[in-house]
């Protein structure tokens, strides 16, 4: 509870001292710019682990970024510092406290051309680049059995992004964007006797992502592809196993005034499996300060053929409600409940006898 | 027609949309020396918002808005932006926090709005309807 008071106050005050931080500052004709944000959160699940969440209950959940971003003419600089705190989870086991989240040069051409070096968050989807910004995010987390937590879906990676919009300005007009590189995440294996988290690494990776904005101001349709190959690593840092992955996934963006409405779907084509994943959210502010979110979640296996579980099975379901109050668009109060079925779980567990759970967060998250 | 407009005004308020721009109790001002003279509603939200980053001349455009508590802005930001100010900080703080942007430079008055106006040839800002323009702005007639 003292762990809460504190990070709430930290909020408040990040909040409260921070519009004279975040103004821009002149450096030899350029501009840096500090930005940050920071969500607290207390979390609960009675039935089964799920992202660090215990029936113990916990402060324990925490991100917090800080950016700094040097812009001068068409030449920008970012470096964006991150930390979290996951409770109970042990993907916690395989992060420091401060990790550099994202470092990028950028150049900006007139004709909307856009090219970012180094480690630059992915276009992908609609929530993979703000994937822990309380501030703009409907639930405490991105949809977690679509997005995760540092497995499977990586947030950033180590390459060149090369984005371009077509149309600018009219009606209609396409965000295009290409990359290619690497990246490092987590991986879970919770079908033995225990569960265990190891490192693995995706390589040779390329992808794109098109967003079709419409006419209709906040409505966008996305489309996505991306391939790159998977390579686990054991104890010992040897090759352990090595796949190719092909993904593809669609999108529905609505993001109005008042009302959201999002849809996405996903398909991960592995050696071993194919997997499916389908995420759907409907939000409407009922009053200028006052939010109320709809959400759920699906996803299954078809062709499993490791032998562990069936050949085709539920991976997980999830249903949630939130309600979130606005004290200012930089200071946001959530409460929110969720019942799960499935095997997303930090446990072991079996899709023929799948945990059934339910968790409680609330979260304060605030932002300059 | 009374249908119609039932069911315009009933859209625009579930998705929260804008109705119209409409006798505006604000001008919009560029720098004399840039040749446009009238811009429909939707340009100007695109140039304001940063959907579009040049001028036709292929200068980068410089918006500037007025303080967040301003009158003025919160007439413009809902009848060109179509948004509140507070969605339209939401905007920003969207584009921020994925690294795609930032919002435009703040100026705390009419009269430092538009000393920032003729005094960048590529900047584009709004001033309340009773400022006093200085030399080097003129004022662009907004269209919908």
């Amino acid at each position: 509870m003292r762990t809460l008071l504190r990070a709430t106050a930290s909020a408040i005050a990040l909040t409260l001292t921070a519009a004279q931080a975040s103004s821009a500052q002149s450096l030899d004709g350029g501009q840096l710019r500090i930005h940050g944000y920071l969500t607290q959160g207390y979390a609960v699940s009675e039935g089964a682990q799920h992202y660090g969440m215990t029936d113990q209950g916990s402060t324990d959940f925490r991100y917090a970024a800080l950016q700094f971003r040097y812009d001068k003419k068409q030449d920008g600089f970012l470096l964006q510092l991150s930390g979290r705190r996951l409770g109970a989870s042990p993907i916690s086991n395989f992060e420091s406290s401060v990790n550099v989240n994202w470092m990028f040069y950028e150049r900006r051409m007139n004709d909307g051309l856009q090219i970012r070096v180094g480690r630059v968050p992915i276009p992908r989807g609609i929530y993979n680049e703000q994937r822990s910004i309380g501030v703009l995010l409907p639930f405490y987390r991105a949809p977690v059995i679509f997005y995760d937590e540092g497995a499977y879906f990586s947030e950033t990676i180590d390459g060149v992004v090369v984005s371009r919009t077509f149309a600018a300005g009219r009606p209609w007009s396409v965000d295009a964007h290409l990359y290619g590189g690497g990246w490092s995440l987590l991986s879970y294996d919770q079908s033995g006797s225990t569960y265990a988290v190891g490192r693995v690494r995706a390589e040779n990776a390329f992808g794109t992502q098109l967003w079709l904005n419409t006419p209709l101001e906040g409505l966008r349709i996305g489309a996505a592809a991306q391939r790159y190959l998977w390579r686990s690593i054991d104890d010992n840092g040897a090759l352990a196993l090595k796949q190719n992955v092909y993904e593809v996934n669609g999108s529905i963006d609505g993001t109005f005034s008042r009302l959201m409405l999002r849809a996405e779907t996903l398909l991960q084509h592995y050696e071993t499996d194919h997997y499916y994943a389908n995420t759907a959210l409907l939000g409407y502010r009922i009053l200028p300060q006052i939010a109320v979110n709809v959400m759920g979640e699906y996803a299954y296996e078809r062709d499993y053929t490791a032998g562990i579980y069936p050949l085709d099975f539920d991976w997980h379901k999830t249903v949630g409600a939130g309600v979130n109050y606005y004290f200012s668009p930089s200071l946001v109060l959530k409460v929110e409940n969720h019942w799960d079925k499935g095997i997303q779980v930090e446990q072991p567990a079996s899709p023929l006898d799948p945990p059934r759970f339910h968790y409680f967060i609330a979260s304060l998250s605030a932002s300059f | 027609m009374k249908f119609q407009s039932v069911a315009a005004a009933f859209v625009a308020f579930v998705l929260g949309a804008p109705l119209r721009a409409q006798d505006a109790p604000y001008r919009l001002i560029v720098n004399s020396n840039n040749p446009v003279g009238a811009l429909s509603r939707d340009e100007v939200s695109k140039l304001f918002l940063k959907k579009v980053p040049a001028w036709h001349s292929g200068e980068a455009v410089v918006p500037v808005d007025q303080s967040e508590d301003a009158e003025v802005r919160r007439v413009f930001s809902k009848r060109v932006l179509g948004k509140d100010v507070a969605s339209v900080k939401g905007y920003w703080q969207q584009a921020i926090f994925t690294g795609r942007g930032f919002p435009p430079v703040e100026k705390s008055s009419d009269a430092e709005v538009a000393a920032f106006v003729a005094g960048n040839a590529s900047a584009i800002g709004y001033v309340s309807s009773a400022a006093t323009l200085p030399n080097g702005v003129k004022v662009v007639k907004v269209e919908n």
